[in-house]
C-alpha cells in the first residue's frame, strides 16, 4: 500500500514537472544520471581543495581556503552543495525504482549495489565533514566514536581520542583524508556493478540539464556560500551546531538513543534495504514469463540481441542443422519487457502472449470489434503512459500494449491499412521507460528504418508518437488535438479488406517447415 | 498554461528547490542543553600487577629436558583498582576499573558525567584493592614483586585528586594525568599548557 501511494505521488509529480520543464528536461527522470553529474562536480572541486588542505592544521587550512579572494569559499560551497544534491538525487532515484518495482530479479544487483553506493557516499560525506574540524565535524566525530565504542572491536574507547587531553594526532586527519579520497574509488567499482547488467547505460544527463544543474549549484555557492562554523573545541560541549540535514539527519535521533539501539536500528534499515529485491518480488505464478525465441523463425539478423536493454540475448551457434547463429534468451537477465518482440521482423521472439504474431492476432480482433471512421485516430496506449488508463483519450479507440518498445510496426501498418485516419502511439517519456529504451527504439522503427521497420507503403503522415507520463493528461489531450487537426488536412484514407502482413521470414519459415 | 507563466513557474520551482537545498544544508540544531556542563575523566596508565613465584614441583619438571627446566614458576596477578568520584561530598561514581589492551596490561579511565554549572568540590580517587584472600597490604614480600615500573607498595599505586572546579555553561572539566603523572583538572577557561 505505501508503495502504491508513493508511486501515485511520484507519477503525479512527474506530470506536473513534465508540464513545467517538458519530459526532455524533467530532472526526476534523470535522477540516476544527476547523481553521477554531482559526483563529477565533487571530484573536480575536491581536487582543487586538496591542494590547500593541511592535515596538521585542518581548521586553519579551511580558514585560509575560505579567505581566498577568488574561488576558495565558492568552490568549497559548490563541493558541499554538490554532495547534498547527490544525496537528494540518489533518494529520488531509489524511490522511483522502488515504486516502479524495478528492484527484483535481474535488477536486484543494481538495487543492492545502489545501497552500497549510498552507504559509501555517506561515509565519504562523514569523513569530509570531520576533515573540516569545525563544530559540526566535532559532533560527527564524537558521535561516531560513541557508536564505535559500543562494538567489541577496540580494546580501548575510541572516544578517548576526543577527550581533550592532548592535540589530536595528525594520523587521525590523515586517515580521514585517505578515506575521503579512497572511498570514491570504491564508488567507481560499485557504479560499474550498478550498471553492469544494462546495455548502453546513460551515465550523464542531457547537456542542457547537466550544465543547468552545475550552473544552479554554482550560483547557490556564490550567492549563498556555506559559512565556516566555529572551530572544534573538545573542551566545550557543542551547543548550537549548523548541521547538514542530508548527511547528519540521523544525529539528533542517535544522540537520544543508546549506541546499541542505534546499531540495531541502523542494521534493521540496512537489512530492510537489502531485502527489498526479495520483498518486492512477485509470487512465482504472477511473475511475467521471460522472452522465448523461435529458432525456426530466427533469421540470425541479431537485431533483438542489439536492442535488448538488459543484454539478455546472446547469439549462439545453431543446433538445428541450418547455418549461422540463433538468438538465445538468458531468462536470468530478461525483465520480460518485450522490447525484442518489436525488433523482430519475422516475429520470432518475445514474451509469451506478446510477440509480434500475438499482437497481430489481437489487432485483427480489435479492428473487427471497434468501428472507426475515416478521420478517427486510433490510440496505441503504452500501459505506463497517460493513455494507459481507460477513457483517458477522449473516446478514441484504444489499443493497449504493455510497452511502446514491445509494439511491432506491423500493428501500426495493419491499423492504417484497415482504414484508421491516423495512429497515435502514446508512450511514456523515453528517460522514464520502465523497459529503458522502448520509446527510443519505437521511433527508430517507425520513422528511421530500424529493423523491424514500418513498411514504406504506410503513409507516415498518419502515424505519430507522443510522450505523456501517466498523470500528464494535458500532454495526451494536446497531442491528440494536434494530430486530429493535422489529419483533417489529409485525404480520406482508403481502407483495405483481407489485409496480409509480410513477416519477412517466409523463406526461413518454408525452410524450417521442409525440415 | 501560457508559455510565460509556465517559464516563470519553472524558474520559481528550480529556485525554490535550490534554496531548500541550501537551507537544509545548514539547519541550526541545539545538540545539548545550553546550561549543561560536563565532567570528563580521561587517562591511561600501565596496569600494576604482582608476581608470585615458587619452586617447580617434581611433576612439573619431570617431563622436561634438563635445559628447559625453570628455576621457579611465576604467576602474574592483576591488582584490581576502584575509581571513586565524589562531587560536593556525594559519591557520583564508584566502580572497579576494567583492564584493557594486550594481555590486559593497561587501565584506561574514560568517563563523562553531566555537571551543573557553578563551583564544585571534586574528589577523584583511583585506589588499588587487593583481593580478600591475599591477606596482604603490600607487594614487596620476597615472593611477591610488583611488576609495575616503580611502585613497591599499594599506597604508591594510588592516584587521587581533591580540588575545587568551576564550570560555566557548555564547559567541560577534564580530569587527566599531567606530565608529572599526577591527576589534575582543567576546564575550558584553563587550557592545557
Amino acid at each position: 500500500m505505501p508503495k502504491r501511494l508513493l508511486g501515485r505521488a511520484l507519477t503525479r509529480l512527474d506530470g506536473w514537472v513534465d508540464r513545467l520543464y517538458g519530459w526532455k528536461w524533467n530532472p526526476l527522470y534523470q535522477s540516476g544520471a544527476l547523481v553521477i553529474a554531482c559526483l563529477a562536480v565533487l571530484l573536480v572541486t575536491g581536487l582543487y581543495l586538496i591542494f590547500f588542505y593541511r592535515i596538521g592544521t585542518p581548521y586553519e587550512s579551511m580558514v585560509r581556503i575560505d579567505g581566498q579572494t577568488w574561488g576558495g569559499r565558492w568552490i568549497r560551497s559548490l563541493h558541499r552543495y554538490s554532495a547534498d544534491a547527490a544525496v537528494v538525487a540518489a533518494i529520488v532515484h531509489a524511490l522511483r525504482m522502488f515504486c516502479q518495482r524495478r528492484t527484483w530479479g535481474p535488477r536486484a544487483l543494481a538495487w543492492i549495489s545502489g545501497v552500497f553506493l549510498v552507504f559509501l557516499v555517506y561515509i565519504c560525506g562523514w569523513t569530509g565533514y570531520v576533515m573540516v574540524w569545525d563544530a559540526h565535524g566535532q559532533l560527527l566525530a564524537t558521535e561516531g566514536a560513541r557508536l564505535l565504542d559500543a562494538l567489541p572491536l577496540f580494546s580501548e574507547p575510541v572516544s578517548r581520542t576526543f577527550a581533550g587531553d592532548g592535540q589530536l594526532p595528525s594520523a587521525f586527519f590523515f586517515m580521514n583524508l585517505f578515506l575521503h579520497i579512497a572511498l570514491p574509488v570504491g564508488l567507481v567499482i560499485f557504479l560499474w556493478l550498478h550498471v553492469s547488467r544494462v546495455a548502453r547505460p546513460v551515465l550523464l544527463p542531457p547537456r542542457p540539464l547537466l550544465w543547468t544543474t552545475v550552473g544552479l549549484l554554482t550560483a547557490a555557492a556564490i550567492l549563498l556560500p556555506v559559512p565556516l562554523a566555529p572551530a572544534a573545541d573538545l573542551l566545550r560541549i557543542p551547543g548550537e551546531v549548523a548541521v547538514d540535514v542530508f548527511y547528519s539527519f540521523w544525529v539528533p535521533a542517535a544522540r537520544s538513543m543508546s549506541p546499541g539501539l542505534v546499531w540495531v536500528a541502523g542494521s534493521a534499515v540496512v537489512i530492510g534495504l537489502m531485502a527489498v529485491p526479495l520483498l518486492t518480488r512477485p509470487r512465482e505464478d504472477r511473475r511475467p514469463a521471460p522472452s522465448v525465441v523461435s529458432a525456426r523463425l530466427c533469421t540470425s539478423c541479431e537485431q533483438c540481441y542489439v536492442d535488448c536493454p538488459y543484454d539478455a540475448i546472446r547469439m549462439v551457434e545453431r543446433t538445428d542443422g541450418r547455418d549461422g547463429l540463433v538468438a538465445r534468451v538468458n531468462p536470468a537477465s530478461c525483465v520480460s519487457w518485450g522490447i525484442c518482440a518489436g525488433s523482430c521482423a519475422p516475429m520470432g521472439v518475445g514474451p509469451p502472449g506478446r510477440t509480434g504474431r500475438d499482437q497481430l492476432a489481437r489487432v485483427r480482433e480489435f479492428v473487427e470489434r471497434e468501428s472507426f471512421g475515416d478521420g478517427d485516430v486510433v490510440v496505441i496506449a503504452c500501459g505506463r503512459s497517460a493513455a494507459g488508463s481507460a477513457h483517458a483519450d477522449n473516446g478514441a479507440p484504444r489499443f493497449p500494449i504493455s510497452c511502446a518498445g514491445n509494439l511491432h510496426s506491423s500493428v501500426v501498418e495493419y491499423l492504417v491499412r484497415a482504414g484508421a485516419g491516423g495512429v497515435l502511439v502514446v508512450a511514456c517519456p523515453p528517460r522514464d521507460c520502465w523497459g529503458r529504451e522502448g520509446p527510443i527504439w519505437l521511433v527508430e522503427r517507425l520513422f528511421n528504418e530500424r529493423e523491424a521497420e514500418l513498411k514504406a507503403r504506410v503513409d507516415r503522415r498518419r502515424v505519430r508518437v507522443a510522450y505523456a507520463s501517466s498523470h500528464d493528461r494535458h500532454a495526451l489531450a494536446t497531442a491528440l488535438d494536434d494530430f486530429t487537426r493535422a489529419l483533417a488536412r489529409l485525404d480520406a484514407p482508403a481502407g483495405e479488406a483481407g489485409i496480409e502482413i509480410d513477416t519477412e521470414c517466409e523463406l526461413s519459415q518454408a525452410a524450417g517447415e521442409r525440415q | 498554461m501560457m508559455d510565460w507563466a509556465r517559464r516563470m513557474a519553472a524558474v520559481a520551482l528550480a529556485s525554490a528547490a535550490l534554496v531548500a537545498l541550501v537551507l537544509l544544508s545548514r539547519v541550526t540544531w541545539r545538540s545539548s542543553d545550553p546550561d549543561a556542563a560536563e565532567l570528563r575523566l580521561s587517562w591511561r596508565i600501565p596496569a600494576p600487577s604482582y608476581r608470585e613465584c615458587r619452586p617447580p614441583t617434581e611433576a612439573e619438571v619431570s617431563g622436561l629436558l634438563p635445559h628447559m627446566r625453570p628455576s621457579e614458576v611465576c604467576t602474574d596477578t592483576a591488582i584490581p583498582f576502584r575509581l571513586t568520584i565524589r562531587l560536593n561530598g556525594d559519591t557520583l561514581y564508584s566502580e572497579p576499573v576494567p583492564r584493557s589492551g594486550p594481555r590486559a596490561r593497561t587501565m584506561t579511565i574514560y568517563r563523562s558525567f553531566a555537571l551543573s554549572p557553578g563551583d564544585h568540590a571534586l574528589d577523584v580517587a583511583l585506589l588499588p584493592e587487593l583481593p580478600p584472600d591475599s591477606g596482604r597490604s603490600d607487594v614487596d614480600a620476597p615472593t611477591r614483586t610488583a611488576a609495575s615500573d616503580s611502585a613497591n607498595s599499594l599506597q604508591d599505586l594510588a592516584m587521587t585528586l581533591g580540588t575545587r572546579v568551576s564550570a560555566g555553561p557548555g564547559d567541560v572539566i577534564l580530569v587527566w594525568r599531567d606530565e608529572n603523572g599526577r591527576l589534575s583538572a582543567i576546564g575550558s577557561a584553563g587550557r592545557r599548557p
